[in-house]
């Protein structure tokens, strides 16, 4: 049996009068370069892949945006990567892996820290990876940052000593819900290519879309997330469905982002974008505010899009 | 701003180590006036040399008329900015902690010898020992920057340990002798025996491809962005002090030659091949 939820209206599409709950985690910045726009993606593939979510991985990682010449350190193309984790430790630990096997060993590769330092919050990154050098490495401090070059086969990979953090925000999220599988996945695609125009957030889950929205606990007490039966249409009329008669399936989009104000825009983009034909009502997803201190009013990005919320 | 007019030159060396914007700028205009100098063997005040005129409460201390004598102006300088519009004599931010020398010409030996920190920018030329160690001492220059926009003498960056030198034109005999850590870059040539018994740290000679001992051994085209992060930061740095001709030739690739292996072996010159 459906609920009767407090249904708004954009583009013709109900939007549910809910909001979306995220929590804040200890966030990164990576800035890898590499002599060609290619190397970078396979680098960033590689050192942001299996990382959807905490629940099952050590971080959650995505492709920030990619960055022209002019916009990297040492001006070869690159990329900005966001990490986020549970702890400053348990992020130190994931960079230092993820930069270990999916950047150095990339060919050309360099990383530096894509955020302001604290130094009483800042992670031990490059200080770490630098003992690959085996005692062949070379520090250099240069405008008041020290980097590490470290010799490997095709010449030297070289990396900041340290990274700064952040307090980032992570579970911003819209659950689309479509008349059809081919019309929710098109309303999801067209919010992700407009999220992916944000700077500073990520969709750390394959393609930006979730398909297999989770719900905390299990009935099997090893798992600690489990399918969230609410919005599977198979098996809408053996539970309490939160999906709309008209709907066969729904696509989750989970955003995390530097700060509250991004994943804000994120939101808004998306949900404009996802208003389109053959949509009937966009959710969002919470635990009743009992998880994570940022609530986001789906209400509150409904208003049009201005410029000072549309990124460039 | 404090200006500090020096009202005529004379011969004998001024030693007015007393002439830093970080102790001045608490001080009024009778207290400065009152700083002890050496003029020679003969003890005096500032005040019987230079015309005092405002107070350096904003840190900002400039300089003027003949300092070509004048040793040790900056030294140990924590903070502020101090230009000097004119030559200065030896010493000139020798032990500098911090801030901004500024020197509009030419300076003499010993610029920023053992100096922990700040930044040293001469318009012309300077002389032998910049940023070195003194005699007996077992380090020299240990942060901070030093930006030469002329040539310098010998023993540049002599017994360095950390922290970057540029000199813009040309070096003479035993540039990077001793080197402990820390860069030298040379944009101009330079002249024998550069980087003897070195240790660790660079030298970057992107435009001149001298004759190395031979207790330097060939490692071939280094690929690697670290001599682009330097190029790139001396540019921002030459840009800031006004300096624009220095970068405007890029860096070719540079061969790597390690050594000197005759002490330790972990240092580098930079070079074209």
């Amino acid at each position: 049996m459906a609920n009767t939820p407090n249904i708004l209206t954009l583009n013709g599409v109900e939007v549910e009068d809910t909001y979306a709950e995220a929590s804040p985690l200890a966030c990164a910045r990576v800035i890898l370069t590499a002599e060609t726009l290619s190397l970078v993606q396979s680098a960033a593939m590689a050192s942001t892949g299996h990382a959807s979510s905490v629940i099952g991985c050590d971080a959650e990682a995505g492709i920030d945006r990619l960055l022209t010449p002019a916009e990297t350190p040492d001006g070869r193309p690159g990329a900005s990567l966001l990490f986020f984790g549970f702890s400053r430790p348990a992020l130190e630990q994931s960079l230092v892996a993820r930069i270990g096997q999916g950047i150095l060993p990339c060919p050309t590769t360099s990383a530096y820290n894509g955020l302001p330092i604290d130094p009483a919050k800042c992670l031990q990154v490059g200080s770490k990876i630098r003992f690959f050098g085996d005692g062949w490495q070379i520090s250099k401090l240069l405008d008041g940052k020290r980097y590490w070059r470290v010799p490997v086969m095709d010449g030297e990979f070289v990396i900041e000593e340290i990274f700064g953090t952040g307090k980032g925000v992570a579970g911003g999220n819209l659950i689309i819900q479509g008349k059809t599988r081919a019309a929710a996945l098109e309303a999801a695609e067209a919010a992700v290519a407009a999220i992916a125009l944000v700077p500073g957030v990520i969709l750390p889950f394959a393609h930006g879309i979730v398909r297999a929205g989770s719900k905390v606990g299990s009935r099997y007490p090893k798992l600690k997330a489990s399918t969230n039966a609410q919005y599977c249409p198979s098996i809408r009329s053996q539970v309490k469905t939160e999906l709309h008669p008209q709907c066969q399936a729904s696509y989750e989009l989970v955003i995390d982002g530097l700060d509250l104000a991004s994943v804000e825009v994120s939101m808004r983009v998306g949900l404009h974008a996802a208003a389109r034909p053959g949509v009937v009502r966009i959710s969002a997803g919470n635990y009743g505010g009992k998880l994570g201190p940022f609530l986001i009013q789906l209400r509150g990005l409904i208003g049009q899009i201005g410029a000072e919320t549309i990124p460039c | 701003m404090l200006i500090l007019n020096r009202r005529d030159s004379h011969p004998i060396p001024l030693e007015a180590d007393c002439i830093r914007p970080d102790t001045m700028a608490s001080l009024d205009a009778w207290s400065i006036s009152n700083l002890p100098v050496w003029h020679g063997n003969i003890s005096a005040r500032l005040g019987d040399y230079f015309d005092i005129i405002g107070n350096a409460s904003d840190g900002d201390v400039v300089v003027r008329g003949d300092c070509s004598r004048v040793k040790h102006l900056g030294c140990g300088m924590t903070a502020g900015t101090l230009r000097v519009e004119s030559p200065v004599g030896m010493h000139a931010g020798a032990d500098m902690r911090g801030g901004l020398l500024r020197v509009e010409g030419d300076a003499d030996d010993w610029l920023g010898a053992e100096m922990h920190g700040g930044q040293i920018i001469v318009a012309g030329n300077a002389g032998n020992s910049v940023g070195s160690a003194y005699l007996g001492a077992n380090r020299g220059m240990r942060g901070g920057e030093i930006l030469v926009s002329g040539n310098a003498g010998n023993e540049v960056g002599a017994t360095l340990r950390r922290g970057l030198i540029v000199i813009g034109g040309d070096v003479g005999n035993f540039p990077g002798i001793n080197l402990l850590a820390g860069t030298l870059i040379v944009l101009g040539t330079c002249g024998v025996r550069p980087g003897a018994a070195m240790r660790r740290g660079s030298i970057l000679l992107p435009h001149y491809t001298p004759e190395l001992l031979c207790t330097f051994a060939p490692a071939g085209p280094l690929d690697s962005v670290f001599p682009e992060l330097y190029f790139r930061h001396l540019q921002r740095m030459v840009t800031k002090a006004g300096i624009p001709g220095l970068t405007r030739q890029p860096w070719p690739q540079m061969h790597r030659h390690a050594g000197d292996l005759a002490s330790l072996g972990k240092g580098e010159i930079l070079c074209p091949a």
